[in-house]
């Protein structure tokens, strides 16, 4: 019998399995999302270096090489779990900044769309939520990377729900101090 | 070097990549309830893997068994992400044989 396939195939679903699972819960945590994209991103390019220099066979180097390429597609995933989150088909964390951030400019919600079970027919969904329980107050400048053009900050908050005026008036401010 | 390695790699992701796409179409034509039907095929290409003598090759089977066992879990979340609207809702759909039965089932999804 040869257990190769079986490793690899039930490896590549594993690692899928944990890439679904563990995608939603660095977004959802992570006040950068970098940080967490580029961690999986060197792992699974370290990954693929074992698999094509540290290894002659082809179960340990296939095994590296197949949990590799999930790990740098579980890399993309993660902008792609935000793009997500922003467009209210994930549900956004409110003890996150970044996502209370989103939820305070009018993007998000904290509803599981996915959370039910098929009904055969078209669903609508709730309309989106004006506002978050937890509004947080914006200072000039992102308190993390001191941009001020970072969504943490009271003009990105501004752009991203797309209040011209208080971009302009924030702007305004600005100059005047 | 271990070219074959990576080569598994790069079939993996395009595995995956087609995965995507034959969930979408299988989704929209025949509905979710046809899981369990794929859930098997996924299992026995697997098993098929066991039978393969060349290390190779049964790496590539596996890999295919387990993107379609992966897509058996994946076709409930598409049936609902259709219903709410952010892909193309297509109704009557094909039913499998043994509906009702499955219909008591509770489908698998990551």
């Amino acid at each position: 019998m040869q257990f190769s396939g079986l490793v690899i195939g039930g490896a590549m679903f594993l690692a899928i399995w944990g890439g679904h699972v563990g995608v939603r819960w660095l977004e959802a945590h992570s006040v950068r999302v970098w940080p967490p994209a580029l961690l999986l991103f060197l792992a699974g390019t370290g990954l693929n270096l074992y698999a094509l220099f540290g290894s002659r066979d082809v179960l340990p180097g296939g095994l590296c090489s197949v949990v590799g390429f999930t790990l740098l597609w579980d890399s993309l995933e993660v902008y792609r779990q935000m793009w997500r989150v922003l467009h209210s088909h994930a549900p956004a964390n409110p003890a996150n900044p970044r996502h209370a951030a989103y939820l305070a400019a009018g993007k998000g919600t904290l509803v599981d769309l996915l959370k039910r079970e098929p009904q055969g027919s078209r669903y609508e969904p709730p309309a989106p939520q004006a506002a978050a329980p937890v509004v947080p107050t914006f200072a000039a400048s992102c308190p993390i990377c001191h941009d001020a053009s970072c969504i943490l900050s009271q003009r990105g908050a501004a752009v991203l729900r797309q209040d011209w005026n208080a971009v302009r008036g924030w702007r305004t401010t600005e100059v005047q101090a | 070097m271990n070219w074959a390695a990576i080569a598994m790699g790069f079939f993996s992701l395009g595995i995956i990549g087609l995965g995507f796409f034959w969930v979408i179409r299988m989704e929209y034509y025949l509905g979710y309830l046809w899981w369990p039907y794929v859930l098997a095929v996924g299992v026995l290409l697997l098993g098929g893997s066991l039978f393969v003598a060349d290390a190779g090759w049964s790496a590539l089977l596996g890999i295919f068994g387990g993107s379609v066992f992966w897509g058996a879990t994946e076709l409930k979340e598409q049936a609902v992400r259709a219903e709410v609207g952010w892909f193309k809702f297509r109704s009557p759909k094909q039913e499998p044989p043994g509906v009702e039965r499955i219909r008591k089932w509770h489908a698998p999804h990551l």
